[in-house]
């Protein structure tokens, strides 16, 4: 509940931001006599701050989040086995449609593109240690408030994949 | 104060009536709030309409054959050729003597629309609705009764049979007023100037409508990718209706 909260006050925060230099703008050019903070900035952005919370909160939930609704997502996989970096990283390549964007010896990111209005895409990190993997992964815009559950299917897909793979 | 919204049936226009219906609806303590201006007057549709009736206002200078704007030589040319069977040139130097002499004579436009009306520049019922407007304008100083009676002019100068010209000219004077409320306070505003007080460079309607909806989605986008992008365009298309943005 705690999360969903937070993805409606940074939502509405950015769109009160926003529709205030927008506000601002149209007082400057003498358009507006003044800005009413109310009726022109706070009840539009809680308004649509909360139709996107709501939305993302129900698409999530079918793609399987039950209780953390954040963008950025976490989970720390065991390996059938201790993992070679470099062995994970084609693994992955050949099963994901991610770029690979950086590696060193034991942590590899990746970016995905543009796949679906759901999202325009995202980072993915993964660091191994022996037989342990942490997987992240967050929104490539760093504003970005609602994913509708896309960074948690990234971790639990590659979660799924290093822990079915045999090496 | 507050006055309820007014939502009757279009007013069928009877020639000399407009007056009388103002009054009225002033009395009934109408108002028409969302009742548009439907001459938008921002720059850029300034600049259409100069486009659209360059014809009025533009000649072929017959002295140097070309054409473009209108100088006042050229335009009192035209103006004694236009009325040479029944006034002489003499008779309409002195129209225009008269009209320079009332504008610099006066700040005073209710005393400027009478000489106007002399002139035959403004017709009686027209000069009627102003003056009534602008006498109400005088001695009000509530901002939110001033904003509910401008609308019951705009809604009937709007409904009214005045042709287009004249209503824009109306309208502007309606809008004007009621947007800048010192007017008849400060004296040192000649009436003439008064046109391009609060016009220059605004935003149209249309910049400040699809401001709203690109906002929107720009913000939508930013904060929830594609789907975020719709919800805030839908964001934006609620602002820009309840700002009557789709009203005509």
């Amino acid at each position: 509940m705690i999360s969903l909260l937070w993805v409606f006050t940074r939502s509405a925060s950015t769109f009160a931001l926003g529709l205030m230099f927008w506000n601002a703008y149209l007082t400057q050019m003498g358009y507006l006599e003044s800005t009413d903070l109310v009726r022109q900035v706070l009840v539009p952005a809680a308004l649509t701050g909360g139709v996107l919370t709501v939305v993302h909160f129900l698409v999530a939930r079918t793609r399987g989040v039950v209780a953390d609704f954040a963008v950025e997502q976490r989970a720390q996989v065991e390996l059938p086995s201790a993992g070679n970096l470099a062995t994970v990283v084609v693994e992955i390549s050949q099963a994901k449609p991610w770029k690979l964007v950086s590696r060193s010896e034991t942590e590899a990111t990746f970016r995905s593109g543009f796949r679906s209005g759901f999202s325009f895409g995202e980072v993915i990190q993964l660091s191994l240690k022996g037989q342990k993997a942490i997987i992240s992964s967050k929104p490539l815009f760093p504003l970005t408030t609602a994913d509708f559950g896309q960074n948690f299917v990234n971790v639990r897909s590659l979660a799924g994949l290093l822990s079915s793979s045999p090496r | 104060m507050l006055a309820a919204c007014t939502k009757d049936a279009p007013v069928v226009p009877e020639k000399g009536n407009v007056l009388a219906n103002i009054e009225r609806d002033i009395q009934n303590g109408k108002f028409y709030p969302n009742e548009p201006n439907r001459y938008d007057y921002s720059s850029d549709k300034f600049a259409q309409f100069v486009r659209r009736n360059s014809a009025v206002y533009t000649i072929r200078d017959s002295r140097t054959s070309q054409r473009g704007a209108l100088s006042l030589a050229a335009y009192k040319d035209s103006v004694v050729a236009m009325f040479s069977a029944t006034h002489n040139a003499q008779q309409i130097e002195e129209m225009f003597a008269t009209t320079q002499q009332a504008v610099a004579r006066t700040h005073d436009p209710i005393v400027l629309l009478d000489s106007l009306h002399q002139i035959s520049e403004i017709p009686l019922e027209q000069k009627q609705v102003l003056q009534s407007y602008l006498t109400f304008f005088k001695n009000e100083t509530d901002d939110t009764r001033i904003r509910q009676v401008a609308s019951i002019y705009l809604h009937h100068i709007n409904a009214a049979n005045f042709t287009e010209l004249e209503k824009r000219g109306m309208l502007t004077v309606v809008d004007i007023f009621s947007e800048n409320t010192d007017l008849f306070r400060d004296e040192t505003l000649v009436f003439s100037q008064i046109f391009g007080i609060g016009t220059v460079n605004r935003p149209s309607k249309d910049t400040r409508c699809g401001g709203n909806i690109i906002v929107g989605i720009v913000l939508g986008a930013v904060t929830g990718n594609g789907v975020g992008a719709v919800v805030g365009g839908l964001g934006g298309v609620w602002q820009s209706y309840s700002e009557g943005c789709f009203d005509n």
